[in-house]
């Protein structure tokens, strides 16, 4: 059994049909990538499945149960987590509280524990290990009192991930997590991301426009046009499909 | 103006001062963490007041106990205000103008319930029976039992309030929905339960300050919204986003309406009964000069910025 599986997922935007049809499959424990030129749905999928869009239409089985409807956080206690193109963090609180934040079921949030910092406390601080843990698996442990605004685009993007990794995540969906980084570390990331697979059993959808990078890392590929899954397969295949290239590279 | 008259006005400033800064608190946790400038806030205060003064009357005079009753019923007024009007509302995606227009209703509905119940039960115009005593005496300077319930409780909300907002998780929480509230829901924040106890939270507050309000004036069920232009005046220096900006705003406030009023009535024979103007000119000249309050001096401080 696939962990995801979405069957005829569509979305309109008023008259635009954004994301048209679509199904696909991601089994446990792969890294697929999702690829397609500038607006043809990739994001909105990844919203889709996030629960941050609503469905026009079409089903999301997720680990054997149907989310489709979902609102965004029933959706990440299922265990999917998604990253964002853009770094979306909380600027002005520190990285150690942007790791908290995410955190269930916390005493602390209760009204009638909240005044009284004795009787939160000490799970506040086995959460806060929990954080330093996770900062110095993507090496930002240094930082950890430092406001998220102040991080470089590189170390807000680790952040992101790590902020992630708090949510124990069985599928992580990461929208171009290189985008606006130096090829350097753009390869330093993703080897980080294949790391989330192979220490953390975590599955990953990554939407990504460095091909050179992504073929790389994935074992699948599903690539999108004008809201329509337009082929699938290998990163070998889809590197040699005679249509892909047309629409993406335009040979 | 002679010194005796200041000394009074100055006592004033620091009582009403306090107040406004309570009632201010609500209104900027409100519009930072809800989105709302919530005019109906001016009635939780008076719901809380009537509570306290029906606790009072039935011969309960512990100020503790008029507090909480003030608190509880202050807080149900938000919550079902809350629940009723603006999360539907809300779930519609309606504009910022339905929600403000929304808001008045619902103080109305709030007001008008109290008209009805002051009206069969005469309860108009009483003052919550906390005996006065006089504490302290030193020629012009009288502070009474009262100043001493009032000021440090607003005070010591005041600052519990944010503590409670800048150290524990359910603070941190509410700071995250005040500065990008879809990034909290994608999180897994339980967006509706915060917002729950924040309502929880701002209406409580607000029932506290109508209580101590009927401790020193009289209650009716105009009283809050007597009082909402200043307090929404003294949220807006502080920029509807910091609460250090707040509370400085709610004293500037009852500083220019009873020092600043005194003084330019002894003085250059200002009438008296342009007090009520004074919010108003302090709103439109922080809108037009300074829109962003007293934030500017806190850039730590307000952690509600957006």
């Amino acid at each position: 059994m696939p962990l995801l599986e979405l069957s005829n997922l569509r979305k309109d935007f008023g008259g635009l049909r954004a994301v048209d049809d679509v199904s696909l499959t991601v089994p446990e424990g792969a890294i697929i990538g999702l690829i397609g030129p500038n607006g043809s749905g990739k994001s909105t999928l990844i919203d889709l499945i996030a629960g941050a869009t609503e469905l026009t239409a079409g089903r999301v089985i997720f680990d054997g149960d149907d989310i489709s409807g979902l609102p965004a956080d029933a959706v990440y206690h299922k265990g999917i987590i998604r990253g964002y193109q853009e770094p979306t963090l909380y600027f002005k609180m520190t990285v150690l509280d942007n790791l908290l934040l995410p955190v269930k079921d916390q005493r602390g949030e209760q009204p009638w524990y909240a005044p009284r910092p004795r009787s939160w406390q000490r799970e506040e601080q086995t959460h806060a290990e929990a954080a330093m843990k996770v900062l110095r698996q993507v090496q930002l442990l240094p930082h950890y009192d430092t406001l998220a605004s102040d991080l470089s685009g590189g170390q807000m993007k680790l952040l992101e991930i790590a902020r992630a990794l708090m949510g124990k995540p069985k599928l992580l969906l990461l929208d171009e997590p290189t985008a606006g980084v130096a090829p350097k570390l753009a390869y330093d990331i993703f080897q980080q991301i294949a790391r989330l697979r192979d220490d953390h059993g975590i599955t990953l959808l990554i939407v990504e426009h460095r091909l050179e990078i992504l073929f790389d890392f994935v074992d699948y590929v599903y690539v999108m046009h004008l809201g329509n899954l337009l082929a699938s397969g290998s990163a070998a295949e889809i590197s040699a499909h005679a249509t892909v290239r047309e629409v993406y590279f335009g040979d | 103006m002679p010194p005796a008259l200041l000394t009074t006005s100055l006592v004033n400033t620091i009582q009403i001062g306090s107040l406004y800064a309570l009632m201010a608190l609500g209104i900027t946790l409100t519009f930072s963490v809800m989105k709302l400038p919530n005019f109906a806030h001016a009635d939780y205060v008076s719901a809380g007041a009537y509570a306290a003064l029906i606790v009072s009357l039935s011969g309960v005079l512990n100020p503790v106990v008029i507090m909480t009753a003030a608190f509880i019923v202050g807080a149900l007024a938000a919550l079902i205000s809350h629940l009723f009007v603006f999360k539907p509302l809300e779930g519609r995606d309606v504009s910022l103008y339905t929600l403000i227009l929304s808001s008045f209703a619902v103080g109305l509905i709030i007001r008008y319930i109290l008209f009805l119940m002051a009206d069969y039960f005469n309860l108009f115009d009483l003052r919550i029976a906390i005996p006065l005593r006089i504490l302290f005496r030193e020629g012009s300077l009288i502070l009474s039992n009262l100043f001493a319930w009032v000021v440090p409780t607003s005070i010591l909300l005041v600052i519990a309030l944010t503590l409670l907002l800048n150290r524990t998780p359910l603070g941190r929480e509410m700071r995250a929905l005040a500065n990008n509230s879809t990034l909290a829901r994608v999180i897994g924040i339980p967006v509706e339960r915060v917002k729950n106890h924040a309502w929880l939270l701002v209406g409580g507050l607000a029932g506290v300050a109508g209580a101590l309000w009927g401790m020193q004036t009289a209650v009716n069920p105009l009283m809050g919204w007597a009082a909402v232009l200043s307090v929404f005046a003294a949220a807006i220096l502080g920029g509807l986003s910091s609460f250090t900006g707040t509370i400085l705003g709610a004293y500037v406030v009852a500083f220019s309406e009873h020092t600043v009023m005194l003084f330019l009535n002894f003085n250059f024979g200002v009438d008296l009964a342009y007090k009520p103007a004074i919010p108003f000119i302090i709103i439109i000249a922080v809108l037009l000069t300074r829109p962003q309050g007293f934030t500017q001096f806190f850039q730590r401080g307000g952690d509600l910025q957006r």
